[in-house]
């Protein structure tokens, strides 16, 4: 189905619009969620709950790209899911890995002393990205946004795990460097 | 900044990127098949190039050879007939003009030495078969008129294509093509033009066995 046709049936509040996006976008919010939370009953719990996310936001929202707004809420709940369920011990998929990737460009404390202006960085993020090529780009969006494991990466783009590592390791010093530039002390 | 703070806000990125990601490896894997596919076509195609070229050659071979060896007839055509064969698609003028060679340039030193013995000739006509122009010359001089040859009419078969002579190009008006011998008439060429455009009448001849 139509992706406008989905969303039209959740503002008409047809629940039908569960039903066709479970079709639609199903195995892509499962993937997502498995990738953060490391096994598949946790992703189907948490991809149900994005179907409620989904259907209580739409409306008002009337998303522009119906994937990744399902996407980021499957995004956002497994890790806040992750967060509970590993509270006291790792585990939980790519999560913790890339999280350690991530501690290179930032100081992991509260103790930031400016407040840091979210939409801003966000933004400088979103041009580092603009900057690069669409396969740097991309590959860097699979393992910090989809939470990607190296070897699927280096599957899918026909690279070595190696090449992927070290592609990776390169973004994150550029990007942080890049943020440094701009004044964002992280 | 937490780890997991800034592993939010990379999720606020933007959905083009979101999607470009997940598209960029359909489109990579679609790239990758589509390179093999490549790969194979132009295999393929070069292989067929090949083919075709070897093909183009041998057909060329095979054209030279069996207007050698076939015997294919020699027709003449006096100015207004109609060629009886039905691949004969175009006619020119019976010419009467005599014309020396001084711009020709002649592959073959076995015709360049045809030529050199000969100063001049005269076009009987021509035909074209199977898209190729091919030439009729009477060597006018008139002592080998006379040696019993005049009674050659126009509009008669004057004898078969033979041995293949040489290339024969004349730059000056851009033709080319292939000389024979005739079989049984030593006076006369058969010239296969590969250009059916303009034709230099009259500089074909071929000495007699004298």
């Amino acid at each position: 189905m139509d992706d406008a046709k989905i969303i039209q049936l959740y503002w008409d509040r047809d629940e039908q619009a569960i039903s066709a996006t479970s079709k639609k976008y199903g195995s892509y919010c499962t993937s997502i969620a498995k990738n953060i939370l490391g096994n598949r009953e946790d992703a189907e719990e948490c991809v149900n709950d994005t179907y409620l996310h989904a259907w209580n936001s739409m409306p008002p929202h009337r998303p522009s790209i119906l994937s990744a707004f399902l996407g980021k809420i499957t995004r956002n709940l497994a890790l806040n899911r992750n967060k509970y369920k590993t509270a006291d011990k790792r585990g939980g998929g790519q999560t913790w890995i890339i999280l350690d990737e991530i501690v290179e460009f930032v100081s992991d404390t509260d103790s930031a002393e400016q407040e840091i202006d979210r939409k801003e960085l966000i933004r400088s993020i979103d041009d580092f990205l603009d900057s690069l090529p669409s396969d740097k780009r991309s590959i860097f969006v699979c393992r910090y946004w989809y939470f990607d494991s190296i070897s699927d990466i280096a599957n899918r783009c026909g690279m070595t795990e190696n090449n992927v590592s070290v592609t990776l390791s390169r973004l994150r010093l550029k990007l942080h460097n890049y943020l440094l530039e701009r004044g964002f002390e992280l | 900044m937490r780890k997991e703070e800034f592993c939010e806000i990379l999720g606020e990125i933007n959905e083009q990127h979101i999607m470009e990601a997940r598209m960029f490896h359909k489109k990579f894997a679609w790239l990758k098949w589509g390179a093999v596919a490549a790969c194979i076509i132009l295999l393929i195609t070069c292989i067929a190039t090949v083919k075709h070229v070897s093909t183009f050659e041998n057909d060329e071979i095979s054209t030279n050879e069996s207007l050698a060896t076939e015997n294919n007839p020699i027709e003449v055509l006096q100015n207004g007939d109609e060629p009886s064969d039905k691949q004969t698609v175009d006619q020119s003028d019976y010419s009467d003009q005599t014309t020396n060679t001084p711009d020709n340039q002649i592959i073959s030193v076995e015709l360049q030495k045809i030529i050199d013995e000969l100063s001049s000739a005269d076009s009987l006509g021509w035909i074209v078969y199977d898209g190729k122009l091919y030439m009729q010359n009477w060597n006018i001089d008139q002592e080998r008129l006379t040696e019993g040859k005049d009674d050659i009419k126009l509009s008669e078969s004057l004898g078969y294509a033979s041995d293949f002579i040489g290339y024969y190009q004349n730059s000056s008006v851009q033709v080319d093509g292939y000389v024979y011998a005739v079989i049984d008439a030593p006076e006369i060429l058969c010239i296969k033009l590969n250009n059916g455009g303009t034709v230099w009448l009259g500089i074909f001849t071929y000495p007699s066995n004298e």
